[in-house]
C-alpha cells in the first residue's frame, strides 16, 4: 500500500475527513516550507509568518470539508494563508509594530551566509515593508513565488488587470527605495 | 506603453528578487505544534458531538490555539529528554501570555499539556476544570507517537490537575514533575497550573 505521505491530496484530504487527524500532519509538512517564505517575507519576520502559518493550518483543518477541490489542496490552502497575513499585517500594523530582523535566527537554512547578505537582506525587507500591502503581496507572489497572474487572481480575489497594476507599481518603488543598495 | 513586466529583467530587480527567494524554515517544533491544535480541534469537535444540550460548557466553544515555539520547545526537549531515560514524565509546556490570548473569548486562555510516553495506550486529563472527570478530556496522540497532547481552554486562575494514564501496569495517576505539587488529605498528589498573567 501506497505511504501516506506519497499520497496525492486529494486522498489524504479524504483520510482526515473519516477521522484520520494524523494524516493532516503530511499535509502540514508537505507545506509549509512552500508558504513560510511568503508569510515571512510578508509580514517582515518569521516570527511572524509562524503565527500566521499555524492560523492558517488550524483553521484550514477546521474548514476542511469546506475545500472544494481537494486535489488542489495546496491552492485553498494558499488563500487562507494570504488572508492570515492580511488579518495578521493589519493587526499589528495598527499596534505600530516595529519591523523584527530577526532573519540570524530565523534564517537557520544549510546555506551558509555573510554579514554582507544578511545585512542587504534586511534592506531589501525594510523596502518591502514600507510598500502598500497589496503591492508587496503581487510581487511576491509574482516575482518571489513564481505564479501567474490567473492564480494570482484565484488567490487573492483581485483582477489580473489590478495585479499587474499593483506588480509594476511595487517594482517601480522598491526599485526607487533601494536606489545604490542593490546594482 | 511599457511592458511592465521587463521591469523585472533589470539587474537591480532581479538581485532583489534573488535575495527575496532564499529559503526560509520555521523550527522543527512547528509540526509538533499545529497537530497539538488540530488535535484539540478535533477532540473539541468529539466532545460537541457528545454532549447533549452543552452549549453553555467550555468545549462547545470555538477557540484559536496557538504556541510559540519556545512553548514547543520546552516539549520537544522534554521528549528528549524523557525518550533518553526510558521513562515517562509529564510536562506542562507554559506558552507565553502573547500566545496564549484566545481569539474568540476574553477569559479563557487555552493551555497546552503534554504527557511524553511511548507505553500508554490511552491518557485522560482531570482536573478541577472538568470535575476530575476521566472521560471529558483524553489526550491525543503525536504524529511521532512517542506524546500525548491536548489543549484546554481554562480560566484565569490556579488550577490542580493530574493525568491519568492506561500502560501496561493499568490505569494509574500520574503528577506532572515538572510543576508545583499539592496533596490531598490521603497523599494523592496533583499539579498545579496558573493561568494568567502572573503565570509567566
Amino acid at each position: 500500500m501506497e505511504p501516506l505521505a506519497d499520497r496525492p491530496d486529494a486522498s489524504i484530504v479524504a483520510q482526515v475527513l473519516n477521522g484520520n487527524t494524523d494524516a493532516y500532519g503530511v499535509l502540514v509538512n508537505r507545506y509549509r516550507d512552500t508558504y513560510t517564505r511568503f508569510a515571512a517575507r510578508m509580514l517582515g519576520s518569521l516570527e511572524d509568518a509562524d503565527d500566521a502559518l499555524q492560523l492558517a493550518f488550524v483553521r484550514a483543518f477546521r474548514n476542511l470539508g469546506q475545500c472544494r477541490e481537494p486535489d488542489k489542496f495546496g491552492s485553498w490552502l494558499y488563500q487562507i494563508v494570504v488572508n492570515e497575513c492580511r488579518t495578521l499585517g493589519a493587526r499589528r500594523t495598527k499596534r505600530e509594530k516595529r519591523l523584527v530582523r530577526d532573519d540570524a535566527r530565523v534564517e537557520s537554512a544549510a546555506t551558509p551566509d555573510t554579514s554582507a547578505d544578511a545585512a542587504l537582506r534586511d534592506e531589501i525587507q525594510h523596502a518591502l515593508n514600507r510598500l502598500d500591502p497589496q503591492q508587496r503581496e503581487a510581487f511576491l507572489l509574482r516575482h518571489v513565488e513564481g505564479l501567474g497572474y490567473e492564480e494570482m487572481s484565484d488567490i487573492t480575489g483581485a483582477g489580473i488587470s489590478a495585479l499587474k497594476m499593483r506588480v509594476k507599481r511595487a517594482t517601480e518603488r522598491l526599485r526607487g527605495f533601494l536606489e545604490g543598495a542593490v546594482t | 506603453m511599457k511592458d511592465w513586466e521587463n521591469e523585472r529583467e533589470s539587474t537591480g530587480i532581479q538581485n532583489i528578487i534573488a535575495a527575496l527567494k532564499k529559503p526560509m524554515h520555521l523550527d522543527e517544533t512547528f509540526e509538533l505544534r499545529v497537530m497539538s491544535a488540530v488535535h484539540a480541534e478535533a477532540l473539541a469537535k468529539i466532545d460537541a458531538g457528545h454532549s447533549k444540550g452543552g452549549e453553555n460548557q467550555w468545549w462547545n466553544k470555538r477557540y484559536t490555539l496557538r504556541f510559540t515555539a519556545l512553548g514547543g520547545l520546552a516539549a520537544a526537549a522534554s521528549i528528549i529528554a524523557v525518550i533518553a531515560l526510558t521513562t515517562t514524565i509529564a510536562n506542562r509546556s507554559s506558552p507565553s501570555p502573547r500566545s496564549l490570548v484566545s481569539q474568540n473569548s476574553e477569559f479563557s486562555i487555552p493551555v497546552h499539556f503534554v504527557l511524553v510516553s511511548e507505553s500508554a495506550k490511552q491518557v485522560y486529563l482531570v482536573g478541577d476544570f472538568n470535575d476530575w472527570s476521566k472521560t471529558k478530556t483524553p489526550l491525543a496522540r503525536t504524529v511521532n507517537q512517542s506524546a500525548w497532547t491536548v489543549s484546554v481552554p481554562l480560566p484565569e486562575g490556579k488550577h490542580e490537575y493530574a493525568f491519568i494514564v492506561d500502560d501496561d501496569n493499568g490505569e494509574h495517576w500520574v503528577a506532572d514533575p515538572l510543576s508545583t505539587k499539592v496533596e490531598d488529605e490521603f497523599g494523592t498528589e496533583s499539579s498545579i497550573v496558573r493561568v494568567g498573567p502572573a503565570s509567566s
